[in-house]
């Protein structure tokens, strides 16, 4: 029961508490840069969520093995591996999440909140919380990708995962799926995120 | 590959696809680092000197080593360990010649290697099939428009009001200011030469 | 670190032998995963073309590639279509730069030299503006044209006019001059009685 009670913590945290973007402010390019719809949000996500659960068990495998020295370099090869492997992945099983999230595929290699987390935990913890912490970050990550995405998508296309929600007649706000768009709707997401934290503790 | 096509390139880096305001590369420096314009210029001296190197560097290693051995695929792994290398040798210097900066940089200077823009502009010129030539003017100008950005936007941050709600205090009022500026950047988005 | 060189060379080699390590084992383990979705990869790139091919050239038509000389440099393939055993046309895949990078795109262009019709395989445009290129509709103002195409602001329903999308002027003209060219590579195929 106690265990439970740890892993609903961490999962609170990785989404909520300590969300990634919203509250560490880490990983924000690719969140700005691939929120504008909620299935560029959602596979960018998945996408960066199983960078992150492969990379943070195995450098947390090794992490007896790998020299201070190195550690950063080595983690950043790692995780560079595994993004190559899910961008392979992807453009062979789902060619058009790929065209659309372009090089961001790739880039989840510089996404901050991998290499943090391997820092920071996977390099300090077995490999079970290390996958953990791994799942629920990047579950806070995609959560908040999705909830701008929609949001973006909603006000800038008119639609939601590609169906149309209002009639024929709605004008789409189209600045919402442009940059300048991303830089709201992220500003406002994070003063409603500091305002219900700062309520809760 | 003319005079002409090459300030194309050069002033479409800096201004009508700039790095922050239009394709989001480099914002996690970017919202860290304006709060102080000599900090902001300091970063932004700092990125244009790896990012020329490095697109540089991850042209030759590309041509000559990954295209022969039919080794793309590498190209993720090879050009971040290029910019992690190039950094790590930048923060050696900065620290014998420059250490006021270096002090001021602080960890933000290690953080050029996640840089999305630095490798953001390796991959796009791999992607747009850039000579050796384009690709390295292409590093330089991408981070000219990063500089441009920051140091501007540490500018308005440093002259920021206080009068917003208490819920925007910190980033997401710098977040605002930027959603400004970049409506204002996307005023050259017509632009053609 | 003010330890001297001498000092740090074992120490150095060290560190770069067990990085070495680390990334020739990461590079072997991304040779193995290419080997596996290569072929797919490939298959994927001409499940796009074919696909293209069929939806702008009519029912029941074959497409062979044909070798062109002294073809433009920014063509990448030339298709000769034919239908129920006679030359119907010649589908053009071609690469070409527009706002944000790359365009490639195939058209085709019948024996009468009018636009059978125009797909975009791949781009890089902003979404929302230059991406609406994409979109069929706007790609159908190309059917049936003979040219010279020009591009305009506003429906004046001139001859040859292409309406371009609002906000992506260039990533418009930069289809247009690209399905221009293939008219005019059209034009002359034609004439030299390949049909």
């Amino acid at each position: 029961m106690k265990l439970l009670k740890l892993i609903g913590q961490q999962f609170k945290e990785g989404i909520i508490t300590n969300n990634p973007v919203l509250v560490q402010v880490i990983g924000t390019c690719p969140t700005l840069a691939t929120s504008t719809s909620l299935k560029n949000g959602l596979g960018m996500g998945v996408a960066a969520t199983a960078v992150l659960i492969c990379s943070n068990i195995v450098i947390s495998l090794l992490r007896k093995f790998i020299p201070q020295k190195i550690r950063i370099a080595a983690y950043i090869v790692i995780i560079a591996g595994f993004v190559t492997i899910v961008d392979l992945l992807i453009q062979a099983y789902s060619p058009a999440l790929s065209s659309s999230l372009g090089v961001y595929i790739p880039l989840i290699v510089v996404n901050c909140i991998i290499l943090a987390r391997a820092e920071a935990y996977a390099s300090k913890n077995a490999v079970l919380p290390s996958a953990l912490d791994g799942l629920t970050m990047g579950l806070g990550f995609t959560f908040t990708l999705c909830l701008l995405g929609s949001v973006r998508e909603i006000l800038g296309s008119g639609t939601i995962y590609g169906i149309p929600v209002f009639g024929g007649n709605f004008q789409p706000a189209m600045l919402f799926i442009l940059p300048p768009g991303g830089f709201l709707c992220f500003g406002m997401a994070m003063a409603l995120f500091q305002k219900l934290l700062k309520k809760e503790g | 590959m003319s005079f002409y096509s090459l300030f194309s390139l050069a002033l479409g880096a800096i201004l009508i696809n700039n790095y922050i305001f239009v394709q989001f590369l480099g914002i996690c420096p970017f919202l860290g680092v304006s709060k102080k314009t000599d900090t902001a210029v300091g970063m932004g001296l700092a990125v244009i000197f790896v990012m020329t190197l490095s697109s540089a560097v991850t042209w030759l290693v590309n041509d000559l080593i990954l295209i022969p051995l039919h080794m793309e695929y590498m190209q993720t792994v090879a050009f971040i360990l290029v910019i992690a290398a190039l950094v790590q040798f930048v923060e050696m210097v900065l620290m014998k010649m420059m250490p006021a900066l270096y002090q001021a940089l602080g960890i933000y200077l290690p953080l050029i290697t996640t840089n999305c823009a630095v490798l953001g502009a390796a991959l796009l010129s791999v992607n747009n099939n850039y000579n050796f030539i384009e690709s390295v003017l292409y590093g330089c100008t991408a981070a000219i428009g990063f500089t441009l950005a920051i140091v501007l936007f540490s500018t308005i941050r440093e002259h920021q009001s206080t009068d917003y709600p208490k819920p925007f205090e910190g980033f997401p009022i710098a977040l605002i200011s930027a959603f400004l500026l970049s409506i204002a950047f996307m005023g050259f988005q017509g632009l053609k030469i | 670190m003010k330890l001297s060189f001498q000092e740090l060379k074992p120490d150095l080699i060290r560190l770069a032998g067990m990085l070495l390590a680390i990334t020739v084992i990461v590079a072997g383990l991304l040779g193995f995963v290419n080997g596996l979705t290569k072929d797919r990869i490939q298959q994927n790139k001409l499940t796009v073309i074919n696909e293209s091919l069929k939806s702008i050239t009519p029912e029941g038509s074959t497409a062979e590639q044909a070798d062109v000389k002294n073809a433009p440099g920014t063509f990448d393939a030339v298709y000769r279509i034919d239908k129920d055993g006679a030359y119907a046309g010649v589908c053009v895949m071609l690469t070409v730069s527009g706002s944000q990078g790359k365009i490639s795109l195939i058209a085709g262009v019948d024996k009468d030299n009018k636009v059978m019709g125009v797909r975009i395989t791949s781009h890089s445009e902003t979404k929302g503006l230059g991406s609406e290129a994409q979109n069929p509709d706007w790609l159908a103002q190309f059917e049936n044209q003979s040219g010279p195409l020009n591009v305009s602001k506003k429906t004046t329903g001139a001859e040859g006019e292409i309406v371009a999308i609002t906000g992506a002027t260039i990533t418009s003209t930069a289809v247009t001059k690209a399905v221009q060219s293939v008219i005019d590579f059209a034009v002359s195929y034609n004439q030299e009685g390949k049909g």
